[in-house]
């Protein structure tokens, strides 16, 4: 497989608060580190990760 | 005279050593289409680009940029949004080319392209493609080809071929149409054990980066190419091999 | 993932040759070359040329690894020459006939081409769409 994302690797900076989007309402959450994953609106335990904004490359082949 | 390994050797070239240009990166923006990144990069890199001007390109790995140019690629750009109601086709029309000589083929005016993802309302889709000089023996995207095939001696007059009949030779297995171009064979005649097949016949279909010409042509002169290089090479290699024997070297 | 990469057919290593010689020591006139980054294209070619060279007592090809993009020759000939020579006159005539036949090809395109282009114009172009299908349209024909 040679199906690489090769993005600009940068190094991780600490303690970020990410955006989810809920899988039932479709609300945008943000949740810290050793938070319980759940919407704030609706309660559900499901999310979705955002697609990076960081331009992937890909090998047409 | 040539022979029949030339012309295999022709065919061989035309599937997988005459060089067109082919999208070959993908580097996509954004995608909230219904297909996944890679299966659309994999889509484009599929897509005929009229490649009649390739000797202009070079090879990426031949030039003497850091990582691609327009001395060796073709950038070609995508951004669709569908904002009505019914489903858009993205096709390969809307594939925007920075170089005018390297598009995606077209056939004629009416041709709608090909397709390459459906949007619903709201989907959009935003990316750069890198297009690349390449052959067939890399990918087989390269190739521009679909089929070529060879055939001699439509009468079996050399008996190279044995027929598997029923009953009947002449029913089961009907003449080529190649057979018009050649005398028929006079039954009466001996079996001449010494002749050796002159006439090849070729027929072939392009993927439309080439005309069927271009690509007989281009494939000689690869062939050219290919054995004027092992020519010199050749000549190289007996000469140091003969300055070695000789001694000369103090 | 471990796959080699496929540029490995056609991409000489650095400090690799592209035709290496190796004389034989038992047989006079023999010799072994080994031909990289080469496949049947070429090597059933040569062969078949070298074996139309009547001083050419053996010639054969082998692609021993398919994985190593390479193939050896082998080549006997009679006294009065060497195999290095039957080789280099082997390629010489392919390339004259090939040449030959290229020219004669590029030539019947365009014959082809300014007959089309006059019937277009006389015969009004009504015929002019469907040449795959005309079964009269006997194929470019070229002498080999």
């Amino acid at each position: 497989m040679n199906a690489g994302a090769y993005g600009a690797g940068q190094p991780r900076q600490p303690v970020q608060t990410m955006a989810y989007i809920c899988a039932d309402c479709g609300n945008e959450n943000t949740i810290k580190p050793r938070e319980p994953i759940r919407c704030q609106d609706c309660g559900h335990r499901i999310m979705y990760k955002k697609r990076t904004k960081r331009m992937v490359q890909f090998e047409a082949r | 005279m040539l022979y029949d390994s030339v012309a295999n050797s022709l065919r061989r070239v035309m599937i997988a050593e005459v060089p067109t240009i082919a999208i070959d990166m993908v580097e996509i923006e954004t995608n909230t289409t219904v297909l996944a990144d890679e299966f659309i990069a994999h889509r484009l890199g599929m897509i005929p680009i009229e490649s009649t001007d390739v000797e202009r390109i070079k090879y990426t790995r031949d030039c003497t940029c850091s990582q691609y140019c327009p001395e060796c690629s073709v950038e070609l750009t995508l951004h669709v949004k569908c904002t009505e109601d019914r489903t858009r086709d993205v096709t390969s029309r809307e594939l925007v080319s920075s170089n005018p000589q390297f598009q995606p083929v077209l056939t004629d005016k009416n041709d709608s392209g090909i397709l390459i993802v459906k949007l619903r309302k709201g989907h959009e889709l935003s990316l750069k493609c890198i297009a690349k000089k390449g052959v067939a023996k890399e990918h087989a995207k390269w190739s521009p080809v679909s089929g070529v095939a060879f055939e001699y001696d439509p009468y079996n007059k050399l008996r190279h071929t044995h027929y598997w009949i029923e009953e009947d030779e002449k029913k089961e297995w009907p003449l080529s149409k190649n057979a018009a171009l050649e005398a028929p064979p006079d039954p009466t005649a001996p079996f001449d054990y010494n002749a050796k097949p002159d006439r090849f016949y070729f027929s072939s279909e392009t993927v439309g980066s080439l005309q069927p010409e271009e690509v007989v042509s281009m494939a000689m002169k690869t062939l050219l190419d290919k054995l004027a290089y092992v020519q010199m090479q050749l000549k190289e290699e007996v000469d140091t091999k003969k300055q070695d024997h000789t001694g000369w070297g103090y | 993932m471990n796959a080699p990469d496929r540029f490995e057919l056609f991409v000489i290593p650095e400090g690799r040759r592209k035709v290496e010689m190796e004389e034989d020591t038992k047989i006079p006139n023999a010799a072994t070359f080994k031909i990289e980054r080469e496949d049947h294209t070429l090597a059933n070619m040569l062969r078949m040329q070298l074996l139309k060279d009547p001083r050419v007592l053996f010639a054969g090809y082998k692609v021993p690894h398919p994985l190593e993009h390479n193939f050896i020759l082998k080549i006997q000939t009679a006294p009065d020459t060497t195999p290095e020579n039957a080789l280099g006159d082997a390629i010489t005539e392919l390339i004259q006939e090939i040449g030959q036949l290229k020219n004669k090809f590029e030539m019947d395109v365009i014959r082809q081409r300014a007959f089309e282009d006059a019937k277009a114009i006389h015969g009004g172009g009504l015929d002019g769409d469907d040449m795959s299908l005309d079964p009269h349209r006997a194929g470019l024909d070229v002498d080999f």
